[in-house]
C-alpha cells in the first residue's frame, strides 16, 4: 500500500507484508463436496416429484375432479350433521350408504 | 447436456480440464473430483486472504466448488479453467463479506471484544492469537469498510492483483475500479488513523 506508509514496524504496510508470508492451510474438501453434490441430487429428485404432483393439479380435468370430490365430502358431512338421529343406526348418511335408503333425506 | 467445443490452441493443462469438464457434464462425478483435487489448493489460497479462520475457510472452499459444479456449463474453454474458478472463489469471498456486513451478530462477535484485543495486540511482538494472525489482523481492520471496499482492498493488497484484474474479476469498469480504490484507501487511512496505526 502506498498510503499510509512509514518505517514503523507496526505500520499497515508491514502488516500487509507479514500477511503475505502466511501460507494458507492445506484443506481437502473432496469428500464434503462429493457428499454435498450427491445430497443435492437427491433433493432435486425429491423436488422433481413435488413439481410433478403440483403440475398434475394444474390440469383442468384433475382440478375439476378434485373439487367435485372435496365438495361431495363436505356436502355429505354437512347433511349428516343437519339431520338429527337418535342413534348411530339412524344416521342418514350411513343408512344411505349401507341400504341406499333415500327416504331418510326427505 | 452442453457440449463444449474443443479448441486446438489451448494448452495441455486446459485440454485436460476441458476433458474433465465434459465428463462431469455427462454425469461423471469422479471427473469433477479430479478438478476439485487439482484446484482446491489454489482456491484455498485465494480465499485464505478473505477468511483466515480455518473452519469458515473450509466452508468457503466447499461453497466455491459446489458453485463451480452448478455453473460448469457456463465455462468457456477460450479462457483457462483456473481463471474461471478463481473468479468464483473471489465472488464467494465477496459474498462472505456481504453476509458478515448484514449479520449484526457476526459483526458484534468478530469486531467487538475480539477486535479490541486484536488491535491491542497489533503492537505486541508475541501475538499468539492464532497461526495466521497477520492476515486476520488485516481483515479485522478492513471489516470497518463496506463489503465492496473490503473485497477491493483484499484483492489489491493481500492478493496483490492489479486494478485491471480486479476490474475484470469484479465485472466493474476500470475507471470505476480506480475511483473505488482511491475512495477505499482514503477510508482505510481514516480508519487506521482512528486506531493510531501508521
Amino acid at each position: 500500500m502506498k498510503s499510509p506508509k512509514s518505517n514503523n514496524p507496526n505500520s499497515w504496510s508491514d502488516l500487509v507484508t507479514a500477511s503475505h508470508r502466511e501460507i494458507a492451510p492445506e484443506i481437502d474438501v473432496l469428500h464434503k463436496v462429493r457428499a454435498a453434490l450427491i445430497q443435492g441430487e437427491r433433493e432435486s429428485n425429491a423436488v422433481d416429484w413435488t413439481e410433478a404432483i403440483l403440475a398434475l393439479f394444474k390440469i383442468r380435468s384433475v382440478q375439476i375432479a378434485s373439487a367435485t370430490g372435496v365438495a361431495c365430502i363436505i356436502l355429505l358431512s354437512v347433511i349428516s350433521f343437519m339431520i338429527p338421529s337418535a342413534d348411530a343406526d339412524e344416521d342418514p348418511v350411513i343408512a344411505f350408504i349401507t341400504n341406499g335408503d333415500w327416504s331418510v333425506f326427505l | 447436456m452442453v457440449e463444449l467445443p474443443v479448441l486446438k490452441t489451448i494448452d495441455d493443462q486446459s485440454a485436460t480440464d476441458l476433458a474433465l469438464v465434459n465428463e462431469t457434464l455427462k454425469g461423471d462425478l469422479s471427473a469433477f473430483d479430479k478438478l476439485v483435487r487439482r484446484y482446491q489448493g489454489m482456491v484455498t489460497g485465494s480465499l485464505f486472504r478473505f477468511c483466515p479462520q480455518r473452519s469458515d475457510l473450509e466452508d468457503l472452499v466447499q461453497e466455491t466448488m459446489i458453485k463451480a459444479y452448478r455453473k460448469l456449463n457456463t465455462w468457456k474453454p477460450s479462457a483457462p479453467f483456473e481463471y474461471w474458478i478463481r473468479r468464483i472463489a473471489i465472488n464467494t469471498g465477496h459474498d462472505y463479506f456481504r453476509r458478515a456486513a448484514r449479520n449484526p451478530l457476526s459483526i458484534a462477535d468478530k469486531l467487538g471484544d475480539a477486535n479490541e484485543s486484536v488491535l491491542k495486540a497489533f503492537t505486541d511482538e508475541k501475538d499468539t492469537y492464532n497461526d495466521y494472525h497477520y492476515t486476520e489482523k488485516v481483515q479485522y481492520l478492513l471489516a470497518g469498510l463496506s463489503p465492496d471496499d473490503r473485497t477491493l482492498l483484499t484483492l489489491q493488497y493481500l492478493e496483490e492483483m492489479t486494478l485491471v484484474d480486479i476490474a475484470e474479476n469484479m465485472r466493474w469498469s476500470l475507471s470505476k475500479t480506480k475511483v473505488k480504490s482511491h475512495r477505499a484507501r482514503k477510508k482505510l487511512k481514516n480508519l487506521l488513523t482512528k486506531h493510531e496505526i501508521s
